[in-house]
C-alpha cells in the first residue's frame, strides 16, 4: 500500500484490531506511516460474508474520511538514537538490582522477555573472535523494520541469547539463510500465521558448538544450551534488528512457543543415510546451516507399527487435513519481493520438515529405502482434492482464461476424481534424523522457504 | 556497581515517502479493490464497493488481486504490489481500498 501512496494515490486498508500495530508499523518501516486504514473486530478468514458485511458496513464512515483526509499522527515511532548507545544500568544484590539490566531492556522493548546475559563490550568482543568478518560487515537488511544486520549487532544479540564464540559462526551462517531471497524472510516475520525458524545444522561444526543431537536434542536442558543458546540468539536477532516485535512487527494472533528459538543438529552417527548438507552438495566434512520457516511440531507417536509399511502409512496419515495447504502449488503463487524494490524472486516453498528418529531411520532404510525413495513415497502418496483446492480460491488465469502456472493440469478442473501430489516436489518432504533411538518423529509443516548456506571455518 | 553494555537495536534504513495527497471528493473517482486473495479479503472490499456506489453514483471501481490484470502479475498474498505495479495501477484508479485476510 506505501508502493500506492509513492505513486501518488491515496490508499488504505481495512485491518482487524489485532492487526493495527502489525499495519502500523510495517507502513512506518516503509517509509509512511500514514498510510490509511480502518479497523474491523476480526480477521475475515473462515467468516461467513454476512459476518464480514457486518463489520465493514460500520466502517464505511472511516473508509471515506480515510481516502479524503490524511492522517497526520505517526502512531509508531521507532527511537533510533539508542541504536548507537552505550548503555549503562547499576546492579546491586538485591532483587530489584539483581534484574535492573533486564528490566532497563524491556522498558525499551529490546528482550524476548527472558532474562539476558548484559551484552557488555568486553562480552561483544569475545563474541566477535567467533568470527573473520569485520564488526561493521552487513549480514542482511532485515525486515519489517529494514535494520542493517551488522556482524557486531548480531554479535550483541548472541551475547544476550548465551551464545558462545564458538556457535556464532552458526548464527551468521543462519542470518546468511535469511538474507536468501528465496527465505521471504518478510513474510515469515509479519504474517499473522504461526511460524517460526527452524536451524538445521550439519558437519563438524556440530561437535566443536556442542549441539545436541541425541536424547532431548528438541528439549530444555543443560544438555542443550548450544542448541537452546543459538535458536534464542536468532530470535532476538529478529525481534531487535528486524524490529519484528510481539504484537507488531511480528502480528502472530496466537503465537508459537517454538518462536522462542529452535536449533537442532542431524545425529549424522545415527542416520543411516547421508547427512543433509550432503544431500544439498556439500562435502561430509564441511560444516552448513540450513533454515526452514516453520509452524509448530507435531509428534508422530509410531509405537503401534510394525512394518515399514505401518512407519510410512502413519507418517502420511499426520501430513495434510483439509486447507492445510496440499496442492496450493498449483496457483504457482511463491515470489518473494525484494526489499523496496520492483524485483520478485520466485522461489520453492513450502518444505515440510520431517525429524525422524534414529531408530524411525533404520526401520526405513533396513527395507531398503533410501531418504530419496522415502520422499519419492511421500509424494506419491500424499495428495489433494483438485476439487477441494479449487474450492478454497480461485486459480490465477491469464486474460485468456487459461491458468497460469500449471495450464497442463486445466483439462482436470471439472474431474471430481483428479488429484494432485500435495507438494510440488518429492525434495520438499524435508527428512532430518536427530534424537535418540526411538519411535518418535516429529512434523513441521513448512510456510515459506528454505535456504543452506556453509559456515565460515574459523 | 555500573555495568555499560551496547544497544542490540540495529539502525534502520530510513525510508521517507511523502504521503499521497488525499481525494478532495469521491464524486466521479476511479476506485481500486485490491484483495491479497487470502480468506474474506475480496467479499470486504467488495462490500466497500457496494456501499460506496450507493452513496456515490458515478463511482467506477477496478479489481486488483487474483488473475491477471491486462497481463500484468498477479497480485496475491506472495506477491505484493510493487512500484513497478503501483505506477500502472496510479494510472488506472485515483485511490485504492486494499484488505488481507488480516
Amino acid at each position: 500500500m506505501v508502493a500506492l501512496e509513492k505513486a501518488g494515490i491515496p490508499a488504505i486498508g481495512i485491518a482487524a484490531t489485532s492487526f493495527v500495530k502489525a499495519w502500523q508499523s510495517c507502513v512506518a518501516g516503509w517509509g509512511q506511516p500514514y498510510t490509511g486504514f480502518v479497523t474491523i473486530p476480526h480477521a475475515t478468514t473462515g467468516q461467513e460474508q454476512n459476518f464480514i458485511h457486518g463489520m465493514v458496513d460500520e466502517q464505511i464512515d472511516a473508509v471515506v474520511q480515510s481516502l479524503t483526509t490524511l492522517n497526520t499522527v505517526n502512531q509508531y515511532k521507532v527511537n533510533n538514537a539508542k541504536t548507537s548507545e552505550l548503555f549503562t544500568v547499576n546492579i546491586d544484590s538485591s532483587p530489584a538490582g539483581l534484574n535492573s539490566i533486564n528490566s532497563f531492556l524491556e522498558d525499551l522493548d529490546l528482550t524476548d522477555g527472558m532474562p539476558v546475559i548484559p551484552p557488555t563490550p568486553a562480552a561483544v568482543e569475545l563474541m566477535l573472535r567467533g568470527t573473520k568478518k569485520h564488526p561493521q560487515d552487513v549480514i542482511m537488511i532485515m525486515e519489517p523494520g529494514f535494520g542493517i544486520a551488522t556482524v557486531e549487532k548480531v554479535a550483541i544479540n548472541a551475547v544476550m541469547a548465551g551464545c558462545k564464540p564458538e556457535q556464532f559462526p552458526i548464527l551468521i551462517a543462519a542470518l546468511e539463510c535469511l538474507a536468501k531471497p528465496e527465505m521471504n524472510h518478510r513474510d515469515m516475520q509479519v504474517s499473522g500465521h504461526t511460524e517460526a525458524p527452524i536451524i538445521l545444522v550439519n558437519g563438524p561444526i556440530v561437535e566443536k558448538a556442542k549441539i545436541n543431537y541425541g536424547t532431548s536434542a528438541m528439549g530444555p536442558g543443560v544438555v542443550n544450551s548450544a542448541n537452546t543458546a543459538i535458536g534464542r540468539a536468532l530470535r532476538l536477532c529478529l525481534i531487535n534488528i528486524g524490529y519484528c516485535k510481539a504484537g507488531s512487527g511480528d502480528p502472530n494472533f496466537i503465537g508459537l512457543p517454538t518462536k522462542f528459538g529452535m536449533c537442532i543438529a542431524e545425529n549424522e552417527l545415527g542416520s543411516p543415510w547421508t547427512p543433509y548438507h550432503v544431500d544439498q552438495g556439500f562435502s561430509p566434512t564441511e560444516s552448513a546451516v540450513t533454515v526452514v520457516t516453520v509452524t509448530g511440531p507435531t509428534d508422530i507417536l509410531d509405537p503401534g507399527s510394525k512394518t515399514y509399511k505401518d512407519t510410512l502409512a502413519n507418517i502420511k496419515s499426520m501430513m495434510f487435513y483439509p486447507n492445510a495447504g496440499g496442492g496450493d502449488w498449483i496457483r504457482g503463487d511463491k515470489s518473494a519481493q525484494i526489499g523496496h524494490t520492483s524485483n520478485h524472486i520466485p522461489y520453492k516453498g513450502p518444505y515440510h520438515p520431517i525429524i525422524l528418529s534414529p531408530s524411525r531411520a533404520v526401520v526405513l532404510a533396513e527395507a531398503g529405502y533410501s531418504k530419496q525413495d522415502v520422499q519419492q513415497w511421500l509424494h506419491e502418496n500424499c495428495t489433494s482434492s483438485l476439487e477441494s483446492i479449487m474450492a478454497k480460491k480461485e486459480i490465477p488465469k491469464d486474460p485468456n482464461g487459461n491458468w497460469i502456472a500449471h495450464p497442463e493440469l486445466q483439462h482436470l478442473a471439472n474431474d471430481q476424481r483428479a488429484s494432485i501430489p500435495s507438494l510440488e516436489s518429492p525434495d520438499q518432504y524435508l527428512l532430518f534424523v536427530t534424537g535418540g533411538t526411538t519411535h518418535y518423529a516429529n512434523f513441521f509443516y513448512g510456510t515459506y522457504g528454505k535456504a543452506t548456506v556453509g559456515v565460515e571455518e574459523i | 556497581m555500573e555495568v555499560q553494555f551496547m544497544s542490540p537495536a540495529a539502525t534502520q534504513i530510513d525510508f521517507k515517502i511523502t504521503p499521497a495527497p488525499r481525494l478532495s471528493d469521491l464524486n466521479g473517482k476511479t476506485i481500486g479493490l485490491y484483495n491479497n486473495m487470502t480468506g474474506g479479503a475480496d467479499i470486504a472490499v467488495n462490500r466497500i464497493a457496494e456501499l460506496l456506489a450507493s452513496r456515490y453514483a458515478d463511482l467506477r471501481f477496478v479489481s486488483y488481486g487474483g488473475s491477471q490484470n491486462n497481463g500484468r502479475s498477479a497480485l496475491s498474498r506472495q506477491v505484493h504490489i510493487d512500484e513497478t505495479e503501483a505506477a500502472f495501477i496510479a494510472t488506472e484508479v485515483d485511490a485504492v481500498i486494499g484488505a488481507t485476510a488480516h
